[in-house]
């Protein structure tokens, strides 16, 4: 527990400041105090939570919007997939549905062209021979019909051909044959379906129409054969992009594929009820797959024309879009997510950088709140901002006792180094106009010193002055890595400065309250005390405790014109004003009283009686007679002063005349008790502050106390006071001590008494006391006191009329004489008959050495000189020769 | 202030009246003593003062003593006084002279004598 002890404060006006009220010295809306702590607190907690809750919902909204967006966006894609897919079915139709068209026509050309050759005359008229030249004129080269022409008579014969050579299977019968049949029934033409032809061995078709005699009667069917090419081999359809057309004919067979029978019968009956269209989804004419088919039917040879190509294929084009279209929407949202995260990241890193402000600014509140002078308030603006900008140095300059001050801190020790050069501290006390600035090192001439020294790390200086009402009373500038700060940054800046103004203007006002509290303080105490040579008199006051106001300790010490010292400490109940009013009084009358009763007891007694209603006061009083060393003490209530003997190093309490304090106690209750101090003795008398501590056992202090005293060579109160406190413990409450410092043989006389013949018996009882300190034998003391004794006399029968008067009583110590004056200011009476003034005057001289009287009108001053013989010459061994 | 520490007892041996002084006399006591030696001192031939236990005197008392003297001589009575002469206050009487005119003599026997 080795607190140093410093002086506290003593402040009779700093409750009100706090609490806002009292006269106008408070600051307007000061920021400081617990208030603001918890504001910090708080903003820093809502700023967290809704910093938190403001993401959530963002990425809640942003999540819900991208999947809203997102699904409508393939929602679209998909629609116009499918539109696509729907366009390429219709193409594909369309196409079918053309080539449909197309064979109808061909077909039709052919019937037409086969009902024109039917309307021959040859055939009409049955005349074989010259049909075989006609047909093969007509089929030239196979032109019409690649299988031939003929004609077929009732009878299912082929009577006429167009082929050259017909061959022995000509003779069969064809009666059989379908289109035979079907045209001699209907009477209409009528394609077939592939067959196998007869001569050939390869698929056809046959194109039949009726022939007709002269009188239009159904003469045979005149046919005309067409061999089917895959469409493999057409070059022509493979340019034109039917390369997958097939042509179904009646009977199911595919014609382009050799007659080969379509495999999916399902298929294949939908096809035909359908007639046209398209379908998706199926196996295919292969029977194999995932196919589109699209079909038409001509009518004319009763087929069906069919595309059948893979889905794949036919939606490929379609299904390449939908897939960009799904590939950039998925990119979009990609993005929006990833934009989202950034945003997301950096607002929880300023959150986190707020949230670090908030807990900058709320310790630096509340740093400044106990801040009470200009210096503690830039060491709480250097702690907080130099946490806050940890890779800058920062430094405040201010005003304090009228001096510019300048102090730096730095997360960075070694760049603080570099800061806290003297010519660094000069230019940083100069700069600051007033206005917030940046300026870059490198062009600031005063600075680019220190740029290059940092090892041009630090790149710029931000400046801002410390506003109090529109006065610059200080600078805060910061020694950047950055050129430049953000504005949040700024914003620190500010709300610091600000901050410290009010607390620069709490410190001022503070100061001052201090200054008033404790000249009150001092002028309740003592400004002196009378010391005298051989008796010094110290006292030592500090104000303590939790409730720092003026306090109730106090000590005196009065000095009689006798020479008789009176001395007291006393401790008033309670603090405040009203403390320090009881304690004015008690003083003013410990002084009355003092001067009128030597007795300490009388003193307190009477002391006593001016104490009112509910005071309580201890109090401890001597009376120390300088030169007799007599002292007598007193003590209400109170800690026993302590007394040293400081030749034996006996260390005494004077506890023997201990009674209740003043306003518990009866007079009766006052006593007082004696002690012979021998020639060197310390005396300290105090209050419980020094000695009394929470917990601890009230003689350990007073033991302590006393160790002190008789340890420590220099006796000043205040050493005394620390040395205490150091080993106990800084005090709890009001201090007050004071020390006497005795030392016998340096003690001059200096007397004043009444001039009244009962003076005289004390006058030499106490004179006899100093002489016999001297060297002289009790022959010289006898007379010097027979002398004085003498010039009393005279001075008391003749100096004073009417009024009473003093005799002042002094002696000079010189080298062998001793010199007794004795003076009275009055004017001497008439004399008395001269032999009877005669035996004083003869005395006096006979007694002493030389005794010489001056009168004047200011009174008589009668000095005796005492020889000194050094009591040692009686002692003297005689020598031996 | 302080009483000076100051007593007087008196008694008679025969025809004289022995005042023994205890104590100080100075200016305070020194009326005492004069009063008291000339009330006691009736009736009687002698008074005799013993200041063998007096530890002050000083030229009040040596006035105070010399009028007694006269006063008690008016009366025919005469006034003896002891001071032995190893003590200090005998020398009060040496230096003023006084010791003849005031018959001091040593001791208390001798004044009787």
């Amino acid at each position: 527990m080795a607190a140093p002890v410093r002086p506290r404060r003593i402040s009779v006006f700093r409750r009100s400041i706090r609490d806002g009220d009292g006269t106008g010295g408070a600051p307007d809306g000061p920021p400081g105090g617990a208030a603001d702590w918890d504001r910090a607190g708080l903003t820093e907690g809502l700023l967290g939570r809704a910093a938190d809750s403001f993401r959530r919902w963002m990425i809640a909204g942003t999540a819900v919007a991208v999947v809203l967006l997102g699904g409508i966006s393939i929602a679209l894609a998909w629609r116009q997939y499918d539109a696509a897919k729907g366009r390429a079915l219709t193409d594909l139709e369309a196409r079918v549905v053309g080539v449909a068209a197309v064979v109808d026509t061909s077909f039709a050309g052919q019937i037409s062209t086969l009902e024109a050759i039917a309307a021959a005359p040859s055939v009409v008229g049955e005349k074989t021979a010259r049909m075989d030249a006609y047909f093969a004129r007509a089929n030239a080269h196979d032109a019409l019909f690649s299988g031939g022409l003929g004609w077929i008579d009732l009878n299912g014969h082929a009577r006429a051909t167009s082929n050259s050579n017909p061959g022995g299977a000509s003779r069969a019968s064809l009666s059989a044959r379908v289109y035979f049949r079907r045209v001699l029934a209907t009477g209409k033409p009528y394609v077939s379906a592939g067959i196998i032809g007869r001569r050939l061995k390869v698929p056809i078709i046959v194109v039949a129409v009726p022939t007709r005699g002269p009188k239009g009667r159904v003469s045979g069917v005149l046919v005309g054969s067409v061999v089917l090419k895959t469409v493999a081999e057409s070059q022509q359809a493979l340019d034109l992009g039917y390369g997958d057309l097939q042509i179904i004919d009646r009977n199911g067979n595919l014609l382009l594929s050799g007659l080969s029978p379509v495999a999916d019968k399902g298929l294949l009956t939908r096809i035909e009820r359908q007639g046209s269209g398209v379908l998706s989804g199926t196996p295919g004419l292969d029977g194999r797959g995932s196919d589109v088919v699209a079909f038409a039917t001509s009518t004319v040879p009763g087929w069906v024309t069919a595309i059948d190509r893979p889905r794949s294929t036919v939606f490929a084009a379609a299904q390449r879009a939908l897939a960009l279209e799904l590939a950039s929407v998925g990119a979009g949202i990609l993005l929006v997510f990833v934009i989202l995260g950034f945003v997301v990241r950096r607002s929880r890193r300023e959150t986190e950088a707020q949230n670090e402000r908030a807990r900058s600014w709320g310790g630096l509140t509340q740093a400044l709140t106990s801040a009470a002078t200009p210096l503690e308030v830039a060491d709480a603006l250097l702690t907080s901002l130099a946490a806050a900008f940890a890779d800058a140095v920062v430094i405040v300059a201010f005003e304090s006792l009228d001096i510019l001050r300048v102090k730096t801190a730095s997360g960075a020790p070694q760049a603080r180094r570099i800061v806290e050069s003297r010519a660094a501290l000069d230019t940083f006390a100069q700069l600051g106009n007033g206005r917030p600035s940046s300026q870059l090192l490198e062009h600031e001439p005063a600075l680019s010193g220190l740029h290059a020294q940092s090892g041009r790390r630090f790149k710029a200086l931000h400046s801002l002055p410390i506003l109090d009402k529109g006065e610059p009373v200080g600078t805060i500038s910061l020694l950047a890595v950055a050129a430049r700060l953000g504005p949040s940054d700024w914003s620190l800046l500010w709300s610091s400065a600000n901050q410290a103004a009010h607390a620069l203007e709490r410190a001022r006002l503070f100061s001052h309250e201090h200054e008033l509290a404790v000249r009150l303080q001092r002028s309740l105490l003592p400004a002196r005390l009378p010391s005298s040579r051989g008796l010094e008199l110290a006292g030592h006051y500090l104000a303590g405790g939790d409730a720092v106001e003026v306090g109730g300790d106090w000590y005196d010490a009065v000095r009689r014109p006798d020479g008789i010292v009176q001395l007291c400490v006393g401790d008033v109940s309670g603090k405040g004003i009203g403390a320090a009013t009881v304690m004015g009084r008690q003083r003013n009358t410990f002084h009355v009283y003092a001067h009128d009763y030597v007795s300490p007891a009388e003193i307190v007694r009477r002391m006593l009686r001016h104490i009112d209603g509910d005071e309580m006061i201890t109090l401890a009083c001597i009376s120390l007679d300088p030169y007799t060393g007599e002292l007598a003490y007193s003590c209400a209530g109170h800690p026993p002063p302590l007394l040293l003997d400081q030749e034996t190093g006996e260390l005494m309490r004077l506890d023997r005349a201990s009674s209740p304090p003043l306003g518990v106690a009866d007079p009766a209750d006052i006593i007082e008790a004696r002690v012979q101090l021998s020639q060197h003795a310390a005396l300290a008398m105090y209050t419980d502050g020094l000695i009394e501590r929470r917990g601890e056992n009230i003689d350990h202090g007073i033991d302590l106390l006393g160790q002190v005293i008789a340890t420590e060579t220099n006796l000043a109160p205040d050493r005394v006071v620390s040395r205490v406190s150091e080993a106990i413990g800084a005090p709890d409450d009001d201090v007050a001590l004071m020390l006497v410092t005795f030392d016998g043989e340096r003690t001059g006389f200096e007397i004043e008494v009444p001039a009244r013949a009962d003076s005289l018996s004390g006058v030499r009882r106490r004179l006899r006391a100093w002489l016999s300190r001297r060297p002289l034998d009790e022959q010289q003391i006898d007379d010097a006191l027979l002398a004085v004794s003498e010039a009393c006399n005279n001075a008391i029968e003749h100096a004073y009329r009417e009024v009473e008067g003093p005799i002042n009583l002094s002696i000079r110590d010189e080298a062998d004489t001793l010199r007794i004056i004795v003076e009275d200011s009055g004017s001497w009476r008439e004399e008395r008959p001269s032999d009877e003034r005669g035996r004083g005057i003869t005395l006096m001289r006979q007694l002493t050495h030389s005794a010489e009287i001056e009168t004047s009108e200011r009174g008589t001053r009668v000095t005796l000189a005492l020889r000194l013989r050094p009591v040692q010459a009686t002692l003297h061994v005689a020598p031996t020769t | 202030m302080t009483v000076p520490p100051f007593a007087l007892r008196s008694s008679l041996n025969d025809d004289a009246l022995i005042v023994e002084v205890v104590g100080e006399i100075d200016m305070a006591t020194a009326p005492e003593l004069s009063t008291a030696i000339s009330a006691a001192a009736e009736g009687v031939e002698r008074v005799v003062v013993d200041l063998t236990e007096v530890t002050f005197l000083d030229s009040s008392a040596l006035n105070a003593l010399v009028h007694s003297q006269r006063e008690l001589a008016d009366r025919e009575i005469g006034l003896r006084l002891v001071s032995p002469s190893d003590r200090v206050v005998r020398r009060v009487f040496e230096i003023t002279q006084l010791t003849g005119p005031l018959r001091v003599v040593d001791s208390l026997a001798d004044a009787l004598a």
